[in-house]
């Protein structure tokens, strides 16, 4: 009883047994301990959070992404298919410029034969020209002026 | 038809033979010039006399059997006749080696369909090739003196027929006092006016009223000059180059130059005077296409219809007279220059 009383009273003044300090001196060590743990875990858990948050963001562009790609990829098979229908129009239009390339030796004949005739008519046009001038000259030379 | 050359021409007349001075056998060449006593370019008779005694010397010390055929074209009134003052200068060229016509200036104006054309020189020529003897026949200009290789190959006689032979022209510079024509003078390349060119075939045009030497029945069957276009006298001896090299008729470089006696009034020298204005060019306007068309003269080319009168010995007058003067327009006998065609294979 009087034990007890004295440890009260040294209780009120800070001091404890040696046995007592030396339990709670373990006690807070391992509660210590634990909250170290308890901390890390925590550390653990942000970074995971952190992890998982950066993830998600990660995931949200991959989402992105995919949905360019797909629609990339439909604007290629969309132009593959003009592609195909433009390289069916240029085929055939290389049969057409075949097609002319064989034909143009032939008109460039033809030009250069029309060139011609138009410069055989153009010099008869002179001919005419210069024989109506001539005719003019000498009616006018004939007309004998008549005073009104 | 009379026409050899004309395409699509089925006729097989030969143009008629006009009044030819018959007497002496005829020569190697007829050297057919035109001009007439107008002070063309300054002092003409002086250069014409001078050119003249030059070319008749060397070809008579080459033993070149030769005649000059030569046209007064349309002669001016009130001065004397180029026949008159040439002949009286040179007594060397003797009645055998020289004929003169003097060519009424009415046909002048019944030909020209160009009022501002004032010299026909080619239809002047036509009337020298249908009355020229020689075998071989060259027109020329008064003013062209013949190269030395020209003067050989004639020597030589070494000229084909049915070929076209070109010299190329040098010009003589202007304003200079050659005195006697020496070949120190003219084969010396300082009085050589602008750069040497060459003829390039298979035409070889440039200059060529200067040089077109051929056999008579070559120029004959082409029909001489054109007739058909007589609007002017620029591009003409271009034309017959034309219709010969369309006709099949090879044109060679005949192997060394003729010498031009340079002059005020030449083509070289004014046509810079009519820029922008060729139609009033008094030698006609030279846009006209005369390296596309070919024609066919009427078979009166060369005033073949012309009455001739006798002035002199071996010098006649050519009177007017319409049925020498062909129709004013003759349109079929214009049609588009062909590549060769063989001689032989058009009708003769």
């Amino acid at each position: 009883m009087i034990r007890r009383l004295v440890h009260r009273v040294l209780r009120l003044f800070g001091l404890v047994s040696a046995r007592r300090h030396e339990r709670l001196a373990r006690e807070l060590e391992a509660v210590s301990k634990k909250y170290s743990q308890a901390k890390e875990a925590s550390k653990a858990w942000e970074k995971r959070a952190r992890q998982h948050s950066e993830l998600q963001v990660h995931l949200k562009s991959a989402q992105v992404a995919l949905k360019e790609a797909n629609q990339q990829t439909r604007r290629l098979e969309r132009a593959n298919a003009g592609g195909d229908r433009k390289l069916k129009v240029l085929q055939g239009r290389l049969g057409d410029v075949d097609l002319l390339r064989r034909t143009l030796p032939g008109t460039d004949r033809e030009l250069s034969m029309a060139r011609d005739h138009l410069m055989a008519i153009e010099a008869k046009l002179d001919i005419l020209e210069g024989a109506a001038n001539v005719l003019d000259l000498r009616t006018r030379r004939h007309v004998i002026p008549t005073s009104g | 038809m009379s026409s050899t050359f004309a395409r699509g021409g089925t006729s097989s007349q030969r143009p008629a033979r006009a009044h030819l001075p018959e007497s002496a056998p005829p020569p190697l060449v007829s050297v057919v010039l035109t001009g007439r006593n107008d002070g063309y370019g300054g002092d003409f008779v002086g250069r014409f006399i001078r050119t003249l005694r030059f070319n008749h010397q060397h070809l008579r010390e080459r033993g070149v059997p030769h005649e000059f055929v030569f046209i007064e074209w349309a002669p001016r009134s009130g001065v004397p006749l180029l026949a008159e003052v040439v002949l009286g200068e040179l007594p060397e060229l003797d009645p055998g080696v020289c004929s003169w016509f003097v060519v009424d200036p009415a046909y002048q104006s019944a030909l020209s369909l160009n009022p501002r054309l004032e010299y026909m020189e080619f239809a002047a020529k036509n009337v020298g090739i249908r009355r020229a003897r020689g075998r071989f026949i060259l027109t020329s200009n008064c003013d062209v003196v013949l190269g030395r290789e020209v003067l050989e190959r004639l020597a030589k006689a070494e000229l084909d027929d049915g070929k076209i032979y070109r010299a190329l022209r040098l010009d003589l510079k202007l304003g200079a006092d050659y005195g006697a024509l020496s070949w120190d003078v003219l084969e010396d390349i300082r009085n050589v006016e602008g750069r040497v060119g060459r003829l390039k075939p298979p035409l070889m045009t440039g200059g060529a009223g200067d040089f077109i030497l051929a056999d008579r029945l070559t120029y004959l069957r082409l029909q001489g000059f054109n007739e058909v276009y007589r609007l002017t006298r620029f591009g003409l001896d271009a034309n017959f180059l034309v219709k010969a090299h369309s006709a099949g008729v090879p044109i060679e470089d005949i192997g060394g130059p003729v010498y031009h006696i340079n002059h005020a009034g030449s083509y070289r020298l004014s046509r810079r005077m009519y820029a922008g204005r060729e139609a009033e060019a008094p030698y006609g306007d030279t846009r006209w296409p005369a390296f596309a068309v070919v024609y066919d003269n009427p078979p009166t080319w060369g005033l073949a219809l012309a009455p001739a009168r006798h002035l002199s010995h071996r010098c006649w007058r050519l009177e007017f007279s319409w049925s020498a003067v062909p129709p004013m327009v003759g349109l079929k006998g214009i049609a588009t220059a062909r590549p060769s065609t063989p001689v032989a294979t058009r009708a003769l």
